[in-house]
Order: structure tokens, then C-alpha cells, then sequence
């Protein structure tokens, strides 16, 4: 782990491969999704929902957590998409979008051989944080 | 054997602790053979929860009651003019929410043999340094034949394997009802030493962890009341607040594992010689459930922590 801090730390310092806002724009995805979990979350987990803070507040009968996920991810869409096709931004280089999906695909990498490898012991990664239904 | 190979598995166990009277983490607690195909779960201490709510007659709701119930608060209905008994109100208040608090152990363990005889899953479980004596006496007298006190005792268990509990705690800030000295707590362990010398098959249930190991919290200065945080350059000050009579146990008695908790903020597993120390955590407050599933192989004993 330190050698890559080390090569990352190179990287930002001494080459223009993250003089975008490419970092921000491999972000994104992960912050829309969270949106929409809070957005959904009344119906999906209402057992979880019921016990937030935000529980009882609405405006206009709908929950506020709805609310705020949904300009939240009508937000984060619009900054995504334009990140993608304004040039400007010096997101949509060959270089960036290939350190986005790089980042995202190592990262698909390490799940799956760590899943692998806990499926082998006869751990189950997938639940590690799953809702357990109560009995 | 490859690695991506699904093994055929060995004895797998669930543990959680300090709920603090939180029935929605409790129910979970209870969902973990089915979910998480656990064949063996263990209980920590700290039972009991922390907050009373007076309520009038007609205060009282099913959403009200729901949410005291989640958070392991408890629902006092009492009336205007409603006569008291003799006493202080601080004592009268503690009594009653002594009785709650055994009130709600009674239907968790009435609950706990229901949900658990559907798989004939065995419980073990201790009460904690939280836990006024009376939960102690209530888990003691309690003649289910799933759920056990394994309190100062030692426990045959499934694969072979013992379970042996102590939930009392060296002294805390909060003046907690099972806390004592050092020395004592010494004491205690040293007769659940005697009672099993071998830890090779041993899991012990301690409820606080080793001084030094997965026991750090922001410590509290405890000559106020409340106790209030330690504070150094603006920030809190941390420190060790484990028992060295719970790691000089493990040091000298070498368990193949140790389960405990105590300190909510801390969640991990280390290795103190041979024995696996393992600390969930604890999030009981919203009815989140942290526990730990150890899956025993061959000679090993590999671990996940999980949150839900």
C-alpha cells in the first residue's frame, strides 16, 4: 500500500496525469448512487428509515430525504455529463477517462479477489454490511 | 485447494454485545443462524439500556414505543397523582428502571428460545459491567434449554469446543454496578482458570478486552458528574482503558478465542499470542447490529466483522 501512495504521490507531483478534474468526475457515479439510496430509502428500508433523525420531516407530505436525494442526484447528473462533453474541463481526454476507469476497474479487481478468497474460509463479503431482517 | 473453491465449512459463530436494551438489534441478534448460517451464537454483556422515559397514562404511543425500544430506552407510564412509595425519587427511579430493564430480558429470552429453536441453534450469553445484579439473577434462573449463562462458568459447546464468560469489568468513570478492582477481577478469572487450564478448545466471553488491545476511547475525567472528556490542545484525549487482569488471563490461559466488547468505538481482531481477540463494537443506538462471524477451519480461525 505504501509503494502505490508513494507512485500516486509521484504522479500528482511530477506529471500532468491528474491535472484534470477527472478525480471529481470518477467521484460522481459514487455520489449519485447515494442519492438515489437516500432518495428510495422510506420505501426500501423503512425499518432503518424510521429510526434516522431525519425520519419526520417532510415538505409537502414527502419526505425530506427524498427531496434533498433527488436535487442531489439531478445535481451531481447534470456536473457528470457536462464534464463529459465540455472540453474545457479536461475531463474527456484519453488520458483522464483512462484513469477513471482504471481506478474503477482495479478497484472491481480487489473485491472480487478479496470475495474470493473470504468464499474460500466460508465468509460471505457480500454481507458483511448487509440490513439483517429482524427475526 | 484453490482458492476461489468453496470449502466445506466448519463450525461457524456468531457474536455481538452491548445492545443496551435495544430490541431491534436484539431481533437481529436472533436472525443471525438463518442469515449469516451461524451454528453457534454468544452474547456479550451490557444488556441493559441507558434511558428512562416518563410517559403519562395516555402519553404513550406504538410509534413512541417502538422508537424507546430501538434506541434500548424504556417507557414509564406514570400517572399524575399517582402515589409514590417512600424513598428518594433517584432511588425510586433507579428501581423502576431496574425492573424494566429485567422486564425486557425476560421477553428476550422468552423470545430468543422461540426464534432459536426453529434451527436448535445454542446461545451463550453473560450479563456485562452495565448490567445491574438483578439481570444476572434473571439470566441465571433462566432454565431455557438454548440459551445459556456461561457466566463464571464453563460450558461444553458444539465442535468440541468450551465457552467460559466473565462480564464484570475492571473500574469505570461511571461507577457501572458489576465493576471492581483489578485484584478481584484477577481473582475471578483466576477461578475460571482453574476451572479450565487448557484454552486450546477454549472461547472465552470476557466483555471488557485486554489492556492495550482494541480498548482505546477518549478517556473522561470521572471526579465530575457527569463525567465530562479529557481534553488536551482542543481535542479529546485517548487512551487504554482494557483490564490487565483480562490480558494477563489471556496471556497466561492462551484461548483459541477471545470475544469481547466494552468499549463501543473499537471494532477489530488482533492476536495475543495464540488467542484471537475480537472486539464488534457496538451501534445499538439506532438498531444497528456490528457483530463478528469466526468461521473455524483446520487448525484456524479466520474472522468478518459485519454491520446491518
Amino acid at each position: 500500500m505504501l509503494v502505490i501512495s508513494i507512485f500516486f504521490l509521484w504522479g500528482l507531483v511530477y506529471t500532468t496525469w491528474f491535472a484534470t478534474l477527472g478525480a471529481i468526475e470518477g467521484m460522481l457515479p459514487a455520489v449519485m448512487l447515494t442519492c438515489i439510496a437516500g432518495a428510495i430509502l422510506p420505501w426500501r428500508k423503512p425499518d432503518l428509515y424510521r429510526t434516522s433523525p431525519i425520519a419526520g420531516m417532510r415538505a409537502l407530505g414527502i419526505p425530506l430525504i427524498t427531496i434533498t436525494g433527488t436535487l442531489g442526484f439531478l445535481y451531481t447528473a447534470v456536473v457528470f455529463v457536462a464534464f463529459l462533453l465540455d472540453g474545457q474541463y479536461l475531463v474527456n481526454s484519453p488520458t483522464s477517462l483512462i484513469w477513471i476507469a482504471g481506478t474503477f476497474t482495479v478497484g472491481l479487481v480487489i473485491f472480487t479477489v478479496s470475495w474470493l478468497v473470504r468464499r474460500s474460509q466460508g465468509l460471505d463479503l457480500s454481507k458483511a454490511y448487509q440490513a439483517i431482517p429482524p427475526a | 485447494m484453490a482458492f476461489w473453491r468453496r470449502r466445506e465449512r466448519g463450525l461457524r459463530l456468531f457474536f455481538a454485545t452491548d445492545l443496551h436494551g435495544s430490541t431491534l438489534a436484539f431481533r437481529k441478534f436472533l436472525s443471525a443462524p438463518r442469515f449469516y448460517e451461524a451454528d453457534l451464537l454468544v452474547l456479550g454483556g451490557d444488556l441493559t439500556g441507558k434511558r428512562l422515559i416518563r410517559v403519562g397514562r395516555d402519553g404513550d404511543s406504538a410509534e413512541l414505543r417502538e422508537k424507546a425500544e430501538t434506541e434500548g430506552a424504556y417507557l414509564w407510564e406514570v400517572g399524575r397523582d399517582e402515589p409514590r412509595p417512600g424513598g428518594s425519587d433517584a432511588e425510586f427511579e433507579h428501581s423502576v428502571f431496574t425492573a424494566l430493564a429485567a422486564d425486557r430480558i425476560r421477553q428476550w429470552l422468552a423470545k430468543a428460545e422461540d426464534v432459536l429453536s426453529q434451527t436448535q441453534t445454542p446461545c451463550y450469553v453473560i450479563a456485562g459491567n452495565d448490567d445491574p445484579p438483578l439481570i444476572a439473577d434473571v439470566l441465571n434462573q433462566h432454565q431455557g434449554p438454548l440459551v445459556r449463562h456461561c457466566e463464571s462458568r464453563v460450558l461444553e459447546a458444539a465442535g468440541g469446543h468450551q465457552v467460559a464468560g466473565l462480564g464484570m469489568s475492571n473500574p469505570t468513570p461511571w461507577h457501572t454496578p458489576r465493576e471492581t478492582s483489578e485484584e478481584e477481577l484477577a481473582q475471578h478469572l483466576e477461578r475460571l482458570a482453574a476451572l479450565c487450564p487448557d484454552g486450546s478448545r477454549l472461547i472465552a466471553d470476557v466483555h471488557v478486552p485486554p489492556h492495550g488491545l482494541l480498548d482505546s476511547c477518549a478517556l473522561l475525567d470521572g471526579s465530575v458528574s457527569p463525567p465530562r472528556p479529557l481534553m488536551s490542545g482542543g481535542q479529546p484525549v485517548m487512551g487504554s482503558v482494557g483490564s490487565t487482569a483480562v490480558r494477563d488471563y489471556l496471556q497466561r490461559t492462551q484461548p483459541l478465542l477471545a470475544l469481547c466488547g466494552h468499549v463501543h468505538e473499537e471494532h477489530g481482531a488482533l492476536r495475543l499470542g495464540r488467542t484471537l481477540v475480537v472486539n464488534p463494537g457496538s451501534e445499538y443506538g439506532d438498531g444497528t447490529l456490528r457483530g463478528a462471524l469466526i468461521q473455524f477451519g483446520e487448525g484456524n480461525l479466520n474472522f468478518q466483522l459485519t454491520s446491518g
